[in-house]
């Protein structure tokens, strides 16, 4: 690992550590009132107050958690979907079956995100697993589509027809001939998927989607508190920072590590 | 003098610390065409590629300067200024260098654009026509995809696109493996006789086009460059007897009526073969006259129209993984681009090893073991850790015969495997591959272009307008 990519995974790793530690470093209560509303920053709540007077930096703690885990587990699910469904449709020689599963995908995904989202919660008011099971059901068309095509390239090689010519066994050739070309590409989309995963985690928050009204979460808190961000900006702004920041510093980690890495002519110079 | 060219003291190690290139001392001059030839893995690519300012994966430049019109190809404004405008490559493995979505014609108009930008567009369509016909590449081959050109059409349009630049320095490595003879000198004359005399540096195993283009030779071994002896003619030909197919003998495999369309036309047009147990077959023909095809057919990697095909009578299905679904028979193909056949994330070993173990889950075995495999073919076992890139072009080709015959097929189709290989290498695989067939009785289909790999076959058969005769 290069200094640089150390330096990239800082961000992620500080959101991460402030997220999923937070509510055990939290200072007192995330819904108990401690002064008025949108109260300026004081040394003992050095976020200020939210809208209900609750203690800012707290709830900050306190709000991540539920949103990264939520993330996270329909990044996997997502992505466990997208592997076996993706790479079944693009090597099985039942052509007809894999196209059917496609198409069935595409269904899938022509459904709009949010609709599907509040119906399940609407269904299952207040339960954040049903939020992470309905991110992950929006996302994993996505998720099969990019595999498929990954893999039905790389059915298509030379190397991969020889060994299904010589008769070898289906996963065989999935873990020799498709999984290390496909490595990168099914990571990076997963990198991504995760980002769009914690921004529908942080908007059903936001639309008050999954545990209740006192609960924090990092994408309710900037609805609540947008109202007061004359006030106090912090309870908005912090908490926005923290999703663009875990966004953007993914995504440019995930790229390093799905791109193949070449020996820069520079190096060679030096080695000279 | 102008040396447009100067190597001095080149050194390239591995990051183990074996030593590819040794002290190679290298000139070039404006107008001269230089051959560079030695065995298989000797270094050879690795000089031509230092001249781009490229070393394969895990190889380092240990001494030595390049310097190309008198700028170093090794840093990275040097070779910004070369690529394309100074220097033209064309690499071995043809197929794997020209981009699959594009029309050969869009790719020639993008190369002359990058060398005469702005210009006319009469001009420019002038100006790929006299590319392509001093490539020999048919006019109307340049309407097609790549996917859709024969190994040797690939060639000669990679040809043609560096010929378009008007490079002052260009690196042929293997240019003509795939060609047949006539055009192979055609090609080779277009060459050595450019208007803007470039530095031609042509690497090749082919003694014939060597000693008719290059104006001086350099023998590579061991990673150091010497003088090579005036070239002698290449050995008197021994023209193997051709005979016709004889469907009364018993035949192991034999085809009828095999029918190939590409759009209107007729690839392969009612072809029947038919080769005995443990018989060597070679076929010929021009470039573009359905030899792959043909091969392809068979190995059951590109199913045609229309066409019967039987192993000991019995009727076998055109597509290969359904033959291998329902355990039928293996017919391996060992085709012209072996950078492609070889999957690039695994080691020789590994690749050896599943074609052992496939062979085994079928209750067959090719009777030999895994080092007398390596030691038919020439290889080391050191290559056994080896992925694909860090192999030579030869080193490759060997790699994917010793697979196709470790797998045990039951007929082995070879699209000139030996092209890129010198002349001895050549000579101890098609040894290998005549052994292997007389212990075995695996049939064996040769397509060659070449007299000498023509003459190791019981009979040639010439393939023309769709059919063998």
């Amino acid at each position: 690992m290069t200094r640089r990519t150390v330096v990239l995974a800082l961000p992620v790793v500080a959101v991460l550590t402030i997220a999923l530690a937070g509510p055990w470093l939290a200072p007192g209560g995330a819904t108990t009132p401690v002064g008025s509303s949108f109260e300026a920053p004081t040394d003992s709540y050095p976020m200020g107050t939210d809208v209900l007077g609750r203690d800012a930096l707290a709830r900050l703690l306190v709000g991540g958690r539920v949103l990264v885990l939520q993330a996270l587990a329909a990044t996997l699910l997502g992505s466990a979907v997208g592997l076996g469904a993706g790479v079944w449709a693009g090597i099985t020689h039942r052509r007809r079956l894999g196209l059917a599963l496609m198409r069935s995908v595409d269904a899938l995904a022509a459904l709009p995100a949010l609709l599907l989202l509040l119906l399940l919660a609407t269904g299952a008011p207040g339960d954040d697993v049903v939020v992470a099971v309905g991110i992950a059901i929006v996302s994993a068309p996505f998720s099969v589509r990019v595999v498929h095509a990954g893999t039905a390239r790389l059915v298509g090689t030379e190397y991969a027809r020889h060994a299904a010519a010589r008769g070898e066994p289906l996963l065989a050739r999935v873990r020799r001939d498709i999984a290390p070309g496909l490595a990168p590409v099914a990571l990076a989309e997963a990198g991504i998927r995760f980002v769009a995963a914690t921004q529908l985690a942080a908007t059903a928050g936001f639309l008050g989607l999954g545990a209740g009204a006192p609960t924090a979460n990092w994408g309710r808190m900037v609805r609540e508190n947008s109202v007061g961000v004359t006030m106090n900006a912090l309870p908005v702004v912090v908490p926005a920072i923290l999703l663009v920041a875990l966004a953007v510093s993914l995504t440019v980690l995930v790229d390093r590590a799905s791109v193949p890495t070449r020996l820069a002519p520079e190096r060679i110079d030096r080695a000279a | 003098m102008s040396g447009l060219v100067d190597v001095r003291g080149l050194s390239v190690a591995t990051q183990h610390g074996a030593v590819i290139l040794d002290g190679v001392d290298l000139e070039l001059a404006d107008g001269t065409v230089t051959g560079l030839v030695g065995p298989s893995g000797a270094g050879k690519t690795t000089l031509a590629h230092a001249l781009l300012g490229h070393l394969g994966p895990g190889l380092r430049r240990t001494a030595g300067t390049v310097r190309v019109a008198g700028l170093d190809p090794f840093t990275l404004d040097g070779r910004r200024a070369l690529r394309g405008r100074v220097t033209g490559y064309v690499p071995q493995d043809p197929a794997s260098a020209l981009n699959p979505r594009h029309r050969v014609l869009t790719q020639l108009d993008a190369a002359d654009r990058i060398a005469h930008p702005g210009a006319d567009r009469r001009d420019r369509a002038r100006r790929v026509a006299e590319a392509a016909r001093a490539a020999s590449l048919d006019e109307h081959l340049l309407r097609r995809h790549p996917g859709r050109l024969s190994g040797g059409q690939a060639q000669r349009a990679l040809l043609a696109r560096t010929l378009l630049t008007e490079p002052r320095l260009i690196v042929l490595d293997e240019p003509t493996s795939g060609l047949d003879p006539a055009t192979a000198h055609a090609v080779g004359s277009a060459f050595a006789d450019l208007p803007w005399r470039p530095a031609v540096l042509l690497v090749s195993h082919d003694l014939s086009v060597i000693t008719r283009m290059a104006d001086r030779t350099f023998t590579v071994a061991a990673g150091r460059i010497a003088p090579a002896p005036k070239a002698t003619a290449p050995p008197a030909v021994v023209r193997a007897p051709v005979c016709r197919p004889d469907h009364g003998q018993a035949s192991m495999l034999s085809v009828t009526g095999l029918t190939v369309r590409r759009g209107e036309a007729r690839i392969l047009d009612d072809l029947s073969l038919a080769i005995a147990q443990g018989e060597m077959v070679a076929v010929r023909g021009d470039s573009g006259s359905g030899k792959t095809t043909l091969a392809r057919a068979l190995a059951g990697l590109a199913p045609p129209a229309a066409g019967q095909l039987r192993l000991h009578g019995r009727p076998v299905g055109w597509d290969a993984s359904a033959r291998a679904r329902t355990g039928g028979p293996f017919l391996a193909y060992v085709g012209q681009d072996a950078r492609a056949a070889l999957n690039p994330h695994e080691p020789v070993h590994r690749t050896l090893g599943r074609a052992r173990a496939s062979a085994a889950r079928n209750g067959r075995s090719c009777g030999w073991g895994p080092e007398e495999v390596l030691d038919r073919f020439g290889l080391d076992p050191a290559h056994l850790e080896r992925r694909p890139d860090q192999l030579s072009g030869g080193q490759r080709h060997r790699v994917a015969l010793a697979r196709a015959i470790t797998a045990a097929p039951a007929v082995l189709l070879c699209d000139e495997s030996t092209a890129s290989l010198d002349p001895a290498t050549e000579e101890r695989v098609l040894e290998a591959l005549d052994r292997y067939r007389r212990e075995r009785g695996t049939p064996v289909l040769l397509i060659t272009h070449r007299d000498r790999v023509a003459s190791r076959a019981d009979r040639a058969l010439t393939l023309s307008e769709g059919t063998l005769r």
